[in-house]
């Protein structure tokens, strides 16, 4: 096999583990379909990690056998999984090679119209292996490392700084979360750690870009995320580009852990190809005065299930989920938000906006709990879903439980289409129909678009005038 | 009373297939979304005997223009109307609850035990109340079914209530609404159980064209309440409307879950739970606006609103939507949250002291529900049934 050849996972994968193994037999090595004992000792063979980390994953494996498939709530569509039919580690050259013209002419239409650079389309299509960064973000990974930032895999993470890693590794979701979150800590590869010094402010946005010579993007990914005291962190992670992508289940975990006063802000925008299932776990801890804020795009993927949750164990946290989702054919977008209140005066707000196009379904889900004995709690739910088809669907299914009178809920959800006049009105002035539901659709969410970074919020806009395209008419 | 008698064998072969039915189902489960955050043992009837004769109470005072029908525990003591049958005469009108919200085995139990109800079915108008004065330990399945003909007028008050404070009932009732083309029908019950004894409702309805119904629940009684409300809008323009007023305190827990279907074009349903908590009462709701593929232009709203009266009361929303058409309008709302010291601070500056003014905020905020009954001898029976709850609370 030929660099030039090589597939995503494979590269990285050398880079990833750069300097802890070399191991060309790998190659000769499949870890193979399904997911068994010899899976799981295989993986933590390939990234020669410590025992604990291995016995860790034996665990999750039990626990995901053991755990049904939670359909007594969630769409039938998961039982369409083969768990026995997924690679769960690709490490030889098993996964088909891949050139331009392999990738489908639409992705790459998509590339021209959003303006994503050269080098990057070429990762994004798997053409190319890693989209290399380096030069671009060299100034800004010095300045991180001289305030004392770590930033890099998880897998480094866990074997270099095991002091400050293992302590909240697993404690903010536990493996027995549910099903997928013990797959991902069963066959956990990829993701980022990254622990912020007490006090320190990280001016720009940090993103998987930055790590070099890694993996941006894994099938199991495992983020954990530590901001000490008074310290802030904006993590940025996916692209609005669409991920062109052959493994059909991604299940990750993310993990954050705000300390007192700490404000850390998580940044997702999602576009998996419509053929992936994306199931994942994503929880923050938020300590005293501290805020942890979710701002969730979900674009692509068959099934996105995504619930972004906030405990907030100190007085005075505050968590914040706010998303974004568009369903399109053959899609259904199942996301939401969590609020759970563990002391007094904390607060949380949802925000959450969906549309749903030609016979796409978006679902909101979501979890307010405020326990007994606390006091001055507020939560505010706000959920609006957008239908433009005849065809397209929407559900909406929170679950408030409030204990105690010294707290203020409310959730409010709506369902709308864009009205006749509105477009008649855009019409008039010179817009095709398309146009004109294609600016209605982002007046509807652009409160919310306002929120992400701004190459990114340009981005969304295009992207979704891309979407609407032919959703009318 | 008119109507042709069905032979008993019709009646028993209905009851051997529900008990067929019956024995095949599960009890629920925890993991059952429908059961979610309810108290899923308590709807366990496992060897549960039916409850032997009743006795009877002081009536209350009687509604004007309203035909009175009594019933101690399974025997109707008194009334009759043109419009009414008794259910055991037409069982093949035994109603089969749609059962989609958590409780076909006990729908089943119910069909499969129902022995006494009334038929209230009428091409006219009728005004009918229903007394079940309900006494002893054990199960106690009643039923009222309702079919307003195509432009049929029908208001039915329907009351259960303890002839004493001992004794645990189960009472297991089924209701049915049907209402034909531009029918209107108002339904009001209230349930003034006992402290030991359980409610558990089915009701169903079911609105053709241009009809309009009016249901209404005030719950004050019982340990536990299990209802599960299922509205079908199946007629262009035909318009649902659904309210509760629930005032528990410490040891009531009442677990409401409502289905607002859809099913037809123009169609309009509007609820609105109003939950005053006490003690360390626990209320449950979960409702579903679900609007079916080509039900265009629907209008539904769904809100419950808790207000918080203690530190210790715990109440759980879940209020949900799921539509398959476009052109809809759809909204659901849920709040949790106590009286505000502003309007507390008012009264108490007009001389009211701080627990009375707190109660007067608090009925006031019932009443806002009861209100939207527009019927004025309902409204004024609801207001009684909830200033007596009011009035005994500490």
């Amino acid at each position: 096999m030929t660099s030039e050849t090589a597939t995503v996972q494979q590269v990285a994968l050398e880079k990833d583990d750069i300097g802890n193994f070399s191991f060309p037999e790998k190659h000769k090595f499949d870890a193979g379909y399904g997911l068994t004992k010899e899976t799981v000792d295989y993986i933590s063979k390939v990234k020669s990690e410590p025992q604990w980390v291995n016995d860790f994953r034996h665990r999750a494996l039990e626990i995901f056998k053991s755990k049904p498939m939670p359909t007594n709530w969630a769409t039938e569509d998961l039982n369409n999984i083969d768990f026995d039919g997924i690679r769960y580690y690709l490490s030889d050259g098993a996964k088909p090679k891949r050139s331009w013209d392999e990738v489908p002419p639409e992705v790459l239409e998509t590339f021209d119209r959003l303006g994503v650079p050269e080098q990057e389309r070429a990762f994004l299509a798997g053409v190319e292996a890693q989209y290399d960064s380096e030069a671009a973000y060299s100034n800004v990974k010095e300045a991180l490392a001289e305030e004392g930032v770590i930033f890099v895999t998880c897998s480094e993470g866990l074997k270099e700084h095991e002091e400050i890693f293992r302590p909240w590794f697993g404690k903010v979701i536990p493996t027995g979360d549910n099903k997928f979150s013990a797959l991902n800590s069963a066959v956990m590869s990829g993701g980022s750690f990254i622990y912020i010094p007490k006090g320190v402010k990280v001016k720009h946005p940090l993103q998987a870009y930055f790590r070099i010579n890694s993996e941006n993007f894994g099938q199991f990914e495992r983020t954990l995320i530590i901001a000490d005291e008074g310290s802030e962190v904006m993590y940025m992670e996916g692209c609005t580009a669409p991920k062109f992508e052959t493994a059909t289940l991604h299940s990750a975990v993310v993990e954050l852990v705000a300390m007192r006063g700490a404000k850390i802000q998580y940044v997702t925008v999602q576009n998996w190809s419509s053929n992936v299932y994306n199931l994942v776990t994503k929880r923050g801890l938020a300590h005293e005065d501290a805020e942890i804020r979710w701002i969730d795009c979900n674009i692509g993927s068959r099934l996105t299930m995504k619930y972004p949750g906030v405990v907030m164990r100190g007085e005075r946290a505050r968590g914040e989920v706010i998303s974004i989702a568009l369903a399109n054919d053959n899609q259904h977008q199942d996301t939401g938000a969590k609020m759970i209140h563990a002391a007094d005066n904390t607060t949380s707000n949802v925000v959450s906006k969906s549309i749903s196009v030609g016979e796409g379904r978006s679902t909101y889900r979501g979890q307010v709990h405020i326990p007994k004995h606390l006091k001055g709690c507020k939560n505010n739910t706000e959920c609006d879903a957008l239908l433009i088809n005849s065809r397209s669907r929407t559900d909406t299914y929170p679950a408030i439980t409030v204990k105690g009178n010294q707290h203020v809920t409310q959730h409010e959800a709506s369902v709308s289409q864009v009205s006749q006049e509105m477009l008649f009105y855009m019409q008039q002035r010179g817009l095709n129909e398309a146009q004109a539901m294609s600016l209605a659709v982002n007046g509807f969410i652009n409160d919310l678009v306002q929120e992400f970074p701004m190459e990114y919020s340009v981005e969304l806009k295009r992207l979704i005038d891309l979407e609407m395209e032919g959703s009318v008419g | 009373m008119s109507a042709t008698m069905t032979s008993p064998s019709a009646l028993n072969a209905i009851r051997a297939e529900a008990l067929a039915k019956y024995e095949s189902l599960d009890w629920p489960a925890r993991t059952e979304e429908n059961w979610r955050f309810g108290s899923w043992k308590e709807g366990n009837l496992t060897n549960l005997e039916p409850v032997g004769e009743g006795i009877g109470a002081d009536l209350p005072e009687a509604l004007e223009g309203m035909q009175r029908f009594v019933f101690h525990n399974a025997k109707l003591i008194s009334g009759s109307a043109d419009s009414v049958m008794p259910l055991a005469d037409v069982p093949e009108l035994l109603p089969q609850t749609e059962s989609r919200l958590g409780s076909p085995k006990l729908s089943a139990l119910h069909r499969a035990q129902s022995a006494h109800g009334v038929v209230i079915k009428t091409a006219a108008g009728a005004d009918i109340e229903i007394v079940h004065f309900v006494s002893g330990e054990g199960l106690l399945t009643p039923t009222v079914v309702i079919i307003a003909d195509d432009g049929a007028k029908i208001r039915v008050v329907e009351r259960f209530i303890s002839v004493n404070d001992s004794d645990a009932t189960t009472v297991l009732c089924g209701a049915e609404l049907i209402a034909g083309q531009g029918a209107k029908v108002t339904y009001l019950v209230t349930q003034e159980l006992n402290a030991f004894s359980k409610l558990i409702r089915l009701a169903d309805s079911r609105l053709e064209a241009l009809a309009h119904a009016k249901q209404a629940v005030i719950h004050t009684g019982a340990r536990w309440v299990r209802e599960e409300t299922y509205s079908t809008v199946d007629g262009m323009e035909a318009r649902s409307e659904i309210l509760s007023v629930a005032v528990p305190t410490t040891g009531q827990e009442y677990d409401q879950r409502t289905f607002q279907h859809h099913g037809a074009r123009d169609t309009y349903s509007d609820l609105l739970f109003k939950n005053t908590l006490f003690g360390k009462a626990k209320t449950i709701f979960s409702g579903l606006i679900f609007v079916d593929d080509g039900a265009h232009g629907t209008d539904a709203y769904q809100t419950c609103r808790n207000l918080m009266m203690t530190n210790e009361c715990e109440a759980n929303s879940m209020p949900g939507l799921e539509i398959n058409a476009d052109d809809v309008k759809c909204s659901h709302g849920s709040t949790s949250a106590r009286v505000s010291d502003e309007e507390i601070f008012y009264l108490q500056a007009r001389g009211i002291d701080s627990k009375s003014a707190r109660n007067l905020v608090a009925q006031g905020f019932s009443i806002e529900a009861i209100e939207k009954l527009e019927d004025e001898q309902l409204e004024k029976l609801a207001i009684e049934v909830v200033a007596r709850k009011f009035a005994v609370i500490e």
